[in-house]
């Protein structure tokens, strides 16, 4: 009974009292600022928290292009508010990367990492001192993004697009089921890969990477601002489905079908391609479109096999011609282009097989053609059949296109995630990592 | 009752807590500071049960046979 | 212009004490009364899928550590899942009492996303206090959507969720009350 007083008595001192630490330490402010250029060799690095911390020595490393560590031993001032840490040996014209980590009130320990450059503009903080450029894991997760959106823009296509007006109920079912677990998968799976992007560059185990600071990579790269903007415009897009499965309405889904095809440009912006050093509104335009089609084409394609066929026979013949005359034209986007950017990339031929960029690239080529053979299989065999109200065992054909469309995505993740080869250096073979 | 209830204990949280009541220091707290406030929140949700909810309800207790869309 | 943490906790509490005021009410007056307006059936469950739409964007805003970032998210799926199912049973398409155990899921994994979130004991400190209350309130609280799919007349079932919703909104009101980390209160504590 005592003790069963006593816990009482802790649970409201715990409640009552004013609280000292509450939630982790924060990080609220750096000098020299994050990812900022400064005009003189600062004599220390200065870092705020939202709430005491305790530090060891080596709490604040800087470190130089070479990974030699400038910093001298980490002190706590302002009531443990602030961590300093002196440094020597800063040369204007190099951008430095630093590594913090503390240990706040709660046990927790943040740790982040950030760049500064002294008279030069620094560099992301993916691309940080330690940092590792994107690897399979980062590649897998972008091809999920890739296949998530597909599969959200492809059946909304087929059905806002092809197939207008009632369709049976199952079908619409499984419309609705497709697509709103795709715009679901397409948030998950860029949260997924936005963490390993940032995972990459703070290097950190799984469990100190849970308190890790992800702000810099969210609001100094174009990938993090691309994952604020995808994963907010897809939490709508997942709102908009859920209220046209509720409501039975075709308006919210286009406008999720719109607002989709736009948050393919963050796709696009957050690429390789627009920080390559010949980028443009043109090349981020085409990009874009070339995205848009790729979507809709390998969605469209799964949408054939995975809703229409086993749903609603009757429309089969409907919905196959009338996303074939739409294929036609995708198709048309998808080459050209894919051949505008290859053009824009590459210097010359001999890059697709000398540079890791133009290797990746022949591989997409050879996958494109088996998957557009395919397409063409389709439209010149199986069309003219269904027209002529021939019966046609048409759906492992089309999971199969899907498939090897599918595997298109996948190679053109890695490829979004590699960097073309710089002009200058266009024999390097070195892939690096998109900022 | 709900909706009173709810006024009353906001009123309460106030008075028993006079400074969460920033709109009087308005110039020390940011605009969602002044904006946003716990006690006053409570009172808002209280007010907005009397006015949106309760009055239909009470009715249709009133009239159970009386045609939803009249 | 990001809300302080305090505030969107506080209007998270706003919202969880409205639909705290409408689920009792309709426990209160019954189902039948209560359902007899669409409106008023659809108001709670819209109100969860909007405000599962509004966390995304505080979610986006939590990139200060990584759980706060997968935390938001998880509380994002599950009010925008719960808050759809239950709208189309307000509304009617769906009709069975087992689509409960959606909002039943919900609730739990809300829980266990409080639970894991917190990783220090429970004295801790006031704000580790108040994670493993809200996370167990949730998690236990999962217990009637359970109930009311398997006994949907037991009207304990439906009080019980109601008042999950008050006891959260307390909470959240006092989650982050005097934090001085948010600076509501900060440097000293309340005067």
């Amino acid at each position: 009974m005592r003790a069963r007083g006593a816990l009482v008595l802790a649970a409201a001192a715990a409640l009552v009292a004013p609280a000292t630490a509450s939630a982790h330490a924060v990080l609220k402010g750096a000098s020299p600022a994050t990812q900022s250029s400064v005009d003189a060799a600062p004599s220390e690095v200065r870092l705020r928290f939202s709430q005491p911390v305790v530090v060891a020595a080596g709490a604040i490393q800087v470190l130089a292009p070479d990974g030699s560590s400038l910093a001298g031993p980490a002190r706590v001032e302002e009531g443990g508010r602030v961590v300093v840490a002196p440094v020597s040996g800063l040369r204007s014209g190099i951008a430095y990367t630093v590594r913090w980590r503390v240990t706040s009130g709660d046990g927790h320990s943040p740790s982040g990492v950030y760049t500064f450059g002294i008279g030069v503009v620094p560099p992301p903080p993916t691309d940080a001192v330690g940092a590792r450029g994107a690897t399979w894991r980062d590649d897998l997760a972008r091809w999920a993004l890739f296949a998530a959106i597909a599969l959200l823009i492809g059946p909304l296509t087929l059905r806002l697009v092809v197939l207008r007006g009632p369709v049976p109920a199952a079908l619409e079912r499984r419309v609705h089921l497709v697509t709103t677990g795709a715009a679901l998968a397409a948030i998950n799976a860029g949260i997924l890969g936005f963490v390993l992007r940032a995972s990459n560059a703070l290097q950190l185990p799984f469990g100190d990477l849970l308190y890790g600071d992800l702000q810099p990579f969210a609001e100094k790269t174009r990938f993090g601002i691309a994952f604020l903007f995808l994963t907010v415009g897809f939490g709508v897009v997942f709102g908009l489905l859920l209220l046209a499965w509720v409501l039975e309405l075709d308006a919210p889904r286009l406008g999720a079908l719109a607002l989709s095809v736009g948050l393919v440009a963050g796709l696009s912006l957050s690429g390789h391609q627009a920080t390559e050093p010949g980028s443009s509104w043109l090349t981020a335009l085409v990009d874009w479109l070339h995205l848009v089609a790729a979507s809709v084409w390998v969605g469209g394609v799964a949408a054939l096999a995975l809703v229409v066929w086993p749903t609603a026979p009757a429309l089969r013949r409907r919905a196959f011609v009338g996303f074939s005359r739409l294929a036609v034209a995708l198709v048309g986007v998808l080459v050209v282009g894919g051949v505008y950017l290859a053009l824009e990339r590459l210097a010359a031929p001999s890059e697709l097989w000398t540079t890791g960029y133009g290797r990746v690239l022949l591989v997409k080529l050879a996958v494109v053609a088996v998957a557009l053979g395919w397409g063409a299989v389709h439209h010149v065999v199986v069309r003219p059949r269904l027209e002529a109200g021939r019966p046609v065992r048409a759906r492992p054909s089309l999971a199969g296109e899907a498939a090897v469309a599918l595997a298109v995505l996948l190679v053109a993740a890695a490829l979004t995630n590699a960097s073309p080869p710089p002009p200058e250096r266009a024999g390097d073979v070195t892939a690096t990592a998109a900022r | 009752m709900l909706g009173p209830l709810t006024i009353l204990a906001g009123i309460v949280w106030a008075v028993a807590q006079p400074y969460r009541i920033s709109l009087a220091h308005a110039a020390e707290r940011s605009v969602y500071h002044v904006l946003v406030q716990g006690p006053l929140l409570v009172i808002a949700v209280g007010v907005l049960y009397v006015v949106l909810v309760a009055p239909g309800l009470v009715r249709d207790l009133r009239e159970p046979d009386r045609d939803p869309a009249a | 212009m990001i809300p302080p943490p305090e505030v969107a906790h506080w209007l998270a509490g706003a919202v969880a004490l409205f639909v705290g005021l409408l689920l009792l009410s309709e426990v209160i007056v019954g189902d039948d009364i209560f359902r007899k307006r669409v409106w008023r059936a659809s108001l709670w469950p819209s109100l969860a899928l909007a405000g599962g739409t509004l966390l995304w964007v505080v979610t986006a805003f939590s990139t200060f550590s990584t759980i706060h970032l997968l935390a938001h998210a998880l509380w994002a799926e599950a009010a925008m899942i719960a808050g759809a199912v239950q709208l189309a049973l307000a509304r009617g398409k769906l009709t069975s009492p087992r689509w409960s155990l959606v909002a039943a899921a919900a609730l739990f994994f809300s829980g266990v996303a409080f639970l894991v979130h917190e990783s220090n004991p429970w004295l801790y400190s006031r704000s580790a206090f108040l994670h493993h209350v809200i996370g167990w309130t949730l998690v236990v609280a999962a217990l009637f959507p359970l109930g009311r799919a398997l006994q949907p007349r037991r009207a304990v079932w439906s009080a019980g969720f109601a008042l999950t919703f008050v006891v959260l909104a307390v909470l959240l009101f006092a989650d982050r009350d005097v934090a001085p980390i948010f600076g509501r209160f900060g440097e000293g504590g309340p005067p």
